[in-house]
């Protein structure tokens, strides 16, 4: 594949060039297949994203001003395609619920390195897919997006508290489940959902 | 709260390895995407394109028109007779005594009035120098290989020309004689024949002395009849685009080994096959319904056998005598379906349609096999996705033809 810089990239987008779009495709595919499939229950939906963010990318390239990264500005668009998809589906009612005992608790975890070391990303990915949705994209955007809980509390309307606990109880189901998996083998490219 | 070592170790395993990228993806979402709009860097690079043939054609005609001028210039300067060969007007004062001369040549010797016996000095040289003039610079050229009589004892002119001949056999001291007729001479010093050679970018007209003498030469192709119609055939090969072709020539020469050719002909392409392939998928899927019933007819109507009619001007280079190269540009009309949607259907998301009217650009290679007969290889390139600038909607007819054609020379 031939290699283009940014700036033909971009100019190529905004002239429609399936040349350069697909060069684009292709340069961020996995890595927002990746973003996607973290917030995503399954493959599936995270592939549907995933195309519905690159989709909002080429149509709205020409509203890149160039402040700021290029990749920045694309990763910000497919989050929030993946939270408007999470916020019409199944965050409805995950809002509502309210966390009074546990609010402010700051746990901290044994860190399962050798769990980790040993386990596959893709293993990995789906045993993010498998957390209560609002805790997975509280976490997705704490731990990956580099959110502040402020900032994530104003975006899914929730206190920083509420947040908080959200990635608490990311984390502990996370290494629960790691450690589940170094005995049990997590099929998850194989579970996509029709 | 902060991100903790656990978040870090996540954040390092999602980024170790990358998920296969798979095609499939991309081609759902193109079909999701605006049509391309011919990109300002396809415009430009096509633009480029254009550019490079129009410079391409320019440079060709820029040659025709310059070997055509070196002609005319050619024509204005006649290769003639050695001056010798003109008969003096006048009668040429004999060169002061002493002075190294170059004894004329026997035609010119023949010419020119016989000195007195008196006179020991040698005969003047030529008719055209005046006595201010330096009576060597137009000089004919001297052959001393030709044959001079021996002159008689007691005969003067003889005598005078024995004289003559030895001295001619001394080359010129003093000045090298510059012949003013292009003629060179088979024998000069080495001076005079160094000069010949750097004048060898002369006409080539002019090299060829050996044979025809000047002003002769030409080439096997020039001499070849200047203007001739044909009549031929051919067979076309290619993707989407077989068929049959039947036409009439018309080649003139133009200069030198330059011609233009311009041909008119019926064109046939055999849709049928791309019928069966491609547009019949859609109704073959339909059949195959567990209902059984045939669903309604594809909106494509695809027609069976296009014909075409074709004009193809070229211009050419006739390599040798039998073999000549040309390149031209052609234009097609389409006879059997003039609403320009004559389309086939080459998978699910890619249809293309037949131009109804198409440009391409032809080069040809053509082999004499008999005086009349000749032999063609042809290929063709479509153009009109190029000019029409239309998101490449078109098919590109391209096609290698291989052509017979029969030769009528008319002059």
């Amino acid at each position: 594949m031939a290699e283009y810089t940014e700036l033909d990239i971009i100019e190529g987008c905004r002239r429609n060039n399936r040349m350069h779009q697909e060069y684009l495709y292709k340069k961020y595919y996995s890595l927002f297949l990746k973003l996607c499939a973290r917030y995503a229950k399954d493959m599936h939906d995270a592939e549907q994203l995933m195309q519905d963010g690159f989709l909002k990318i080429f149509n709205h390239v020409n509203d890149y001003s160039g402040k700021g990264s290029f990749e920045g500005w694309m990763r910000r668009i497919v989050v929030n395609t993946c939270l408007d998809y999470l916020k019409s589906k199944y965050l409805k009612n995950a809002m509502q619920l309210h966390f009074p005992n546990e609010i402010g608790e700051s746990t901290t975890f044994s860190v399962e390195n050798n769990a980790l070391d040993k386990i596959a990303m893709k293993d990995l990915l789906g045993i993010i897919q498998t957390l209560p949705p609002m805790s997975r994209t509280v976490f997705n955007l704490f731990v990956f997006e580099g959110y502040t809980h402020k900032e994530i509390g104003v975006l899914l309307d929730m206190s920083e508290g509420t947040s908080q606990w959200h990635v608490n109880n990311a984390r502990k189901n996370l290494q629960q489940k790691i450690k589940a998996n170094q005995f049990t083998e997590i099929k998850c490219y194989e579970q996509k959902r029709i | 709260m902060s991100k903790n070592e656990f978040d870090e170790l996540l954040l390092k395993k999602l980024q170790e390895e990358d998920l296969a990228y798979d095609p499939e993806h991309w081609d759902r979402l193109s079909q999701l995407l605006p049509p391309s709009l011919a990109p300002a860097a396809n415009k430009g690079r096509k633009w480029l394109i254009a550019t490079g043939i129009a410079a391409a054609a320019a440079f060709v005609l820029a040659t025709v028109f310059y070997v055509k001028l070196m002609d005319k210039s050619n024509d204005a300067f006649p290769v003639q007779e050695p001056s010798v060969a003109q008969k003096p007007t006048e009668t040429v004062p004999a060169p002061a005594t002493g002075t190294n001369v170059t004894p004329p040549s026997v035609q010119e010797r023949q010419n020119m009035p016989v000195p007195a016996p008196s006179n020991p000095a040698p005969a003047p040289v030529t008719a055209n120098n005046s006595s201010s003039a330096n009576p060597y610079t137009t000089r004919a050229p001297y052959n001393p290989a030709q044959v001079i009589p021996v002159p008689v004892p007691g005969t003067t002119t003889r005598e005078e020309e024995h004289k003559e001949e030895k001295m001619a056999q001394e080359p010129p001291r003093e000045q090298q004689i510059v012949p003013q007729s292009p003629m060179p001479r088979q024998k000069e010093s080495p001076v005079v024949a160094k000069k010949e050679e750097n004048q060898a970018s002369v006409p080539t007209y002019f090299n060829d002395f050996d044979n025809d003498g000047p002003a002769t030469y030409v080439s096997g192709a020039a001499k070849a009849n200047r203007t001739s119609l044909s009549l031929g055939g051919g067979v076309n090969y290619g993707n989407l685009n077989t068929g049959y072709t039947v036409g009439v020539s018309a080649r003139t020469k133009i200069a030198g080994n330059f011609f233009v050719d311009g041909t008119v002909a019926m064109m046939y392409n055999n849709n049928a096959n791309n019928v069966a392939n491609y547009n019949g998928s859609t109704t073959a899927k339909a059949l195959a319904r567990p209902s059984g019933q045939l669903a309604a007819s594809p909106a494509i109507e695809p027609t069976q056998n296009l014909y075409y009619v074709q004009v193809n001007p070229s211009i050419g280079y006739q390599i040798d005598k039998n073999v000549a190269l040309s390149v031209g540009s052609d234009f097609q009309q389409m006879l059997s379906r003039t609403d320009g949607s004559e389309k086939v259907q080459l998978a699910a998301d890619n249809t293309k349609i037949f131009p109804a009217f198409d440009v391409g650009l032809t080069t040809k290679s053509e082999f004499n096999i008999t005086p009349n007969i000749q032999a063609g290889l042809m290929y063709r390139e479509g153009l009109s996705n190029l000019l029409k600038n239309d998101g490449n909607k078109y098919v590109n007819r391209r096609y290698f033809q291989v052509q017979f054609k029969y030769n009528i020379p008319v002059n």
